[in-house]
């Protein structure tokens, strides 16, 4: 297996024409089809550095390389072809009369054959489940189904790479999940996914890896179970482990933090029956 | 009790719609309650948090039935800046609010508007600054502010003109944990210490369970369920019906029943939920 990580960062440091430094020096590997949350306080670099990997944003010094290859002289519509950025609103990227015509419209400044198009945008279509929407305004749809568009008209490009900019904010229970699923589909599909979020939930139940950001800076980088373990760290860095995670841990729970209710289930479920019948009630 | 809210078959419709968002609400709010409205995207929360100052109809237009009074003025009535004396909205995103070059220009400007004298305006900014903890941040430009500071600025706006209510829309959401948390804690010191009441929109029940006093139920624009935290929090199946997503200590009690273990109460806070567990065999044993 090649072991040469899909996105490489080095020592990347970017300031705003303003003056802001947003990031400090990053340095970052990310494989093939991992699940990566980036999370941080508001105002960490959170979006400064997501938005240096499809090249809306240029390093002020150090560089990325996306499968080996320095990203700095190409050009956004290349970027996007690998890349694929899901703006948190989706209707900064929705325009067009129909769900169709929005996502063959990408396929269009492509320059994708009629054939090839029209191939893509029905795969999409039927892998988001929105055929039946095909032929509706955008605009008359729910918030998550609009979502839905917004990714339908990446995957038509089909890159390996998606970046998700807080997926669930402002969606409600029923919404959240929505989005999580298809995120958990792409990366079932293989592709690596990297998501900017605050929602603590979607992180511990979902992602392999998470990465929190402070200053500009990397100050955590790790698995979620071993992440949310260190309390006063996170709360140093405004960030906060779910409320199961932190009951667990008031209960006197040591391990990995538990991440979901379930598991957390699983843990009082086994010590209440190893208990002495005696000492039960 | 005296009641600050009071809503009263309130049906409304807004322009070029097929339905109604709001479907006969009524329910009235004591003065100084901490009120939670909660429910899916699209059950009619913002709307309802409009018809307080009168911008639902009067700026939406509309079909508008029933009545809604605010410290005893009718919405429909009375004219917003007349209402924005009782009640302040703070909305979602905080930055769509704030306009100015510093701080203390933003929070001295509804003051200004109305017409109040310089003397009392700059007490009221010094006093609502010190409240949510901004002071010495003054001359600062908003948008240069964090998220959660931001928010606080728009609750310092809406402090400065001293309204019996206040009433936010999902105040937290674009907030990371800690900057929401210093959120609510002032919210809550509004309710507490001021005796401000509050309703306050939001997705996040941990929230509404560890601070209101009573939870509202919006679901398709009707209020389907209205009691304290314990009483809706543990309707389980009233909650997966209408989407909503109970705070994680109760999922835990849920599945726990489920899994045939003793519990006999349904926390709904995280000190709760460590009483309760605690109960269950003695401490649970770590690793």
């Amino acid at each position: 297996m090649d072991n040469q990580p899909v996105i490489e960062v080095n020592n990347l440091h970017h300031t705003y024409p303003n003056g802001v430094q947003a990031l400090h020096g990053i340095d970052l590997r990310i494989s093939s089809g991992e699940y990566i949350a980036v999370v941080g306080q508001n105002g960490s670099g959170k979006t400064t550095l997501a938005k240096h990997l499809n090249g809306l944003l240029k390093p002020s010094l150090g560089q990325i390389k996306i499968n080996g290859i320095d990203i700095s002289p190409m050009r956004i519509s290349e970027l996007s072809r690998i890349v694929g950025y899901v703006f948190q609103n989706p209707d900064d990227m929705l325009f067009c009369n129909s769900v169709e015509e929005e996502i063959s419209f990408g396929l269009k400044l492509m320059g994708f054959e009629q054939s090839e198009k029209q191939e893509r945008v029905e795969k999409s279509l039927k892998r988001m489940g929105l055929e039946q929407l095909r032929d509706q305004h955008p605009f008359t749809l729910s918030l998550g189904d609009r979502q839905r568009v917004a990714v339908a008209c990446i995957l038509a490009i089909t890159p390996r790479i998606f970046v998700f900019d807080e997926p669930t904010t402002g969606q409600d229970y029923f919404g959240g999940q929505s989005i999580m699923e298809t995120i958990e589909m792409l990366h079932a599909d293989g592709c690596t996914i990297l998501i900017i979020t605050h929602d603590m939930r979607l992180v511990a139940e979902q992602a392999q890896r998470v990465i929190v950001m402070n200053g500009g800076r990397i100050a955590i980088d790790a698995p979620p179970g071993e992440a949310f373990k260190q309390l006063d760290l996170l709360e140093k860095l405004s960030l906060r482990a779910p409320q199961i995670t932190r009951l667990s841990q008031l209960l006197g729970w040591q391990g990995e933090a538990l991440l979901d209710v379930p598991g957390f289930c699983d843990w009082v479920e086994q010590s209440w029956r190893t208990q002495d019948e005696a000492k039960r009630w | 009790m005296v009641s600050v809210i009071d809503v009263s078959q309130v049906t409304y419709q807004y322009p070029r719609k097929e339905k109604p968002v709001l479907k006969d609400i009524s329910f009235t709010v004591p003065a100084g309650q901490f009120l939670a409205i909660i429910g899916p995207t699209g059950a009619g929360k913002s709307t309802l948090c409009y018809t307080f100052n009168g911008s639902v109809p009067r700026l939406f237009g509309g079909v508008f039935e029933g009545k809604v009074a605010v410290a005893g003025l009718d919405t429909y009535e009375n004219e917003i800046p007349v209402m924005a004396q009782h009640m302040g909205l703070v909305v979602q995103n905080a930055r769509s609010q704030l306009f100015s070059v510093t701080v203390e220009g933003e929070v001295a400007f509804g003051c200004e508007n109305l017409g109040m004298p310089r003397e009392m305006i700059l007490q009221n900014i010094r006093k609502a600054m010190e409240f949510v903890g901004l002071e010495g941040l003054e001359d600062r430009q908003p948008s240069a502010l964090s998220g959660g500071q931001q928010q606080r600025v728009a609750i310092a706006c809406v402090l400065a003109m001293d309204p019996e209510v206040l009433v936010l829309d999902e105040p937290t959401s674009e907030l990371d944990p800690i900057g929401s948390e210093q959120v609510m804690r002032v919210v809550a010191r509004l309710n507490r210490e001021l005796g401000k009441t509050i309703v306050l929109v939001t997705h996040d029940t941990e929230f509404a369970a560890q601070y209101a006093d009573r939870v509202l139920v919006l679901s398709e624009g009707s209020l389907v369920c209205d009691g304290t935290p314990k009483e809706i929090f543990k309707q389980e199946e009233l909650l997966a019906k209408v989407r909503v997503r109970a705070p994680q200590v109760c999922q835990a009690a849920f599945e726990l029943r489920r899994r045939g273990l003793p519990i006999t109460g349904i926390p709904v806070t995280l000190d709760e939920a460590v009483q309760l567990f605690r109960g269950l065999n003695g401490q649970p044993t770590g690793h």
